[in-house]
């Protein structure tokens, strides 16, 4: 295990991390939205920046570029000969084996990106690095190489970089949360999802609702009052607090149900209704817009639409309070 | 009008009069500044793509020196290696002055900063993703730089181009360093020197349509092998 200060002016900015912890036979994660500083920090533990590499590695920059020639030329750029035998291994998995005798600049940008995963996968390095591994790869197949991507990681020393909760939540033991040029949050990935420390780390995974009121805590439970509502969730915080209700832990039921266990309990209607590639997200004004993530068929069985009342439970272990 | 069709007529008549003296001046010509290209390409060419790339001490300054040597004025090396050279001078005993060797060597001053200089520019230039991919390669300095060069193989065409130019145009430095001895260091461009001042126009524009003649042939070779190959 390793942790590292890292200081790099960024035209104008400053990337300024301090104790990053990066541990040996797992993938950290450097998650966070784009110009968040992610790029940069890797640029410099593979020392294409500010001097000499912090770590021994095999790099992947986030345009992979492939030089005049072959295709196959290209993979073995920097490979010894064991090396370039798992290459092509890897092309072949990677669906990529028949373009090796094809001119580079015939290949399209996602063929590059696997490629260029295969040639840094191959190397026999101490550390994989990889920046934004997927952002080429058709939606059809990323499924595919995200999976063998987490095969071959698994048990390696990696850092990816990533703005992809999908691509974070697959590769990632680890997971350190950048914004601004500064580490918010880093450790294994379950509980930084499960309890954000703050609201931008909230934001930043894109959980959903966050409100605000006044915090009371007890037992270490904290009651928020939310105009005339009460939202209960876990953290201690007496004063000013924000609330984070993942979109995905809301219920919803009709009026009229079963008394149920979830502390948070809302009634109110449906506003809008959102389809999403494989979700819908319903916003209903429960005395705020609370958004709620479910499935199509969900929707249906309830006769979701806009104007419909509906009670929204979340229990109170999922939702987390944090001071404003 | 009738002077310049008398000019033009004369120098025909040179060009078909076309004999040993001529060949000695338009072979000279070809080895001094063909010869001087080369060793400047293959010394500039490489000091460009490290200039380009390397991340060394003092490589700003190699910079500074190979952008002023881009510009320096050919009569100025002319006068400088005459000076080093001269028979009382710190590489008299060489005894180059006047001498074929002399040509080359000040040609070689002229045309590597353009080798290198132009180079340098061309790799500095690729696309920043092929930069950084080179980098994070980390192949050794050698495979580095030849990869950097065939990526940039237009603009290091265009540098071995321009250090031939430069050498064949060049006329300030051979006539100093050389003396424009006819028989031993006479060029096409002192050639021209020598004749225009002596009214023979007519010989003078036949030496000018060899020495275009010359830039026509090496410039189309050259072309061939800096084309871009079809696509990105």
């Amino acid at each position: 295990m390793t942790s590292l200060d890292i200081r790099v002016p960024e035209n104008g900015s400053v990337v300024d991390v301090e104790g990053l912890v990066l541990e040996s036979d797992s993938v950290t994660v450097l998650f966070g939205p784009n110009g968040a500083g992610k790029t940069t920090i890797l640029r410099r533990l593979a020392g294409i920046i500010g001097g000499e590499p912090l770590l021994a590695c095999s790099y992947q920059p986030q345009s992979p570029y492939l030089f005049r020639g072959l295709a196959g030329y290209n993979l073995g750029l920097g490979l010894d000969a064991e090396e370039a035998s798992r290459g092509g291994t890897l092309a072949g998995s990677l669906g990529i084996r028949d373009l090796l005798m094809e001119p580079s600049h015939t290949l399209s940008g996602g063929e590059t990106q696997r490629l260029a995963i295969a040639r840094t996968l191959a190397r026999r390095a101490e550390w994989v690095l990889l920046d934004e591994p997927l952002s080429a790869i058709d939606t059809a197949d990323r499924s595919t190489v995200l999976r063998l991507l987490a095969n071959e990681l698994n048990g390696r020393s990696a850092v990816v970089v990533t703005h992809d909760l999908d691509v974070a939540v697959a590769l990632a033991d680890q997971i350190a949360v950048i914004d601004h040029g500064r580490l918010l949050q880093q450790g294994p990935v379950s509980s930084v999802l499960r309890a954000p420390v703050s609201v931008e780390v909230a934001r930043i995974f894109g959980l959903g609702n966050i409100v605000e009121g006044e915090g009371q805590a007890a037992d270490g439970l904290t009651t928020v009052a939310v105009g005339r509502l009460v939202v209960v969730g876990t953290g201690s915080v007496d004063g000013p607090a924000r609330a984070i209700i993942p979109g995905d832990s809301v219920v919803l039921s009709r009026p009229g149900h079963l008394e149920t266990s979830e502390r948070n309990r809302w009634t109110g209607r449906v506003v809008e209704i959102r389809k999403t590639a494989s979700v819908l997200e319903v916003t209903a004004d429960v005395g705020f817009p609370l958004v709620s993530v479910v499935t199509s068929g969900a929707a249906d069985d309830l006769g979701l639409e806009v104007g419909v009342e509906i009670v929204a439970s979340v229990k109170a272990t999922a939702v987390v309070i944090v001071p404003a | 009008m009738e002077f310049i069709t008398q000019v033009i007529g004369d120098a025909f008549e040179a060009l078909a009069d076309f004999g040993p003296e001529l060949a000695g001046v338009l072979g000279l010509t070809l080895v001094v500044s063909l010869v001087s290209t080369f060793i400047g390409v293959v010394v500039g060419v490489p000091l460009g793509v490290g200039l380009a790339l390397g991340r060394f001490r003092g490589r700003r300054a190699i910079t500074t020196l190979v952008h002023v040597g881009m510009g320096i004025p050919p009569v100025l090396v002319g006068l400088l290696l005459l000076l080093l050279f001269w028979d009382s001078g710190p590489f008299g005993s060489l005894g180059l002055v006047f001498t074929p060797t002399a040509m080359v060597i000040a040609q070689v001053v002229l045309a590597l900063p353009i080798a290198a200089g132009v180079t340098a520019g061309a790799v500095g230039g690729l696309a920043p993703s092929a930069l950084e991919q080179l980098d994070a390669l980390k192949l050794p300095r050698i495979a580095k730089g030849r990869i950097a060069a065939i990526e940039a193989r237009s603009g290091v065409a265009a540098a071995v181009v321009a250090s031939f130019g430069r050498v064949i145009a060049e006329v300030g430095a051979v006539l100093i360093i050389g003396g424009n001895i006819a028989g031993e260091t006479r060029v096409l461009t002192t050639l021209i020197v020598q004749e225009s001042r002596q009214a023979r126009f007519g010989a003078a524009v036949a030496a000018g349509v060899l020495l275009l003649l010359i830039s026509l042939v090496v410039n189309l070779l050259l072309g061939r092998f800096g084309q871009r190959p079809v696509g990105p």
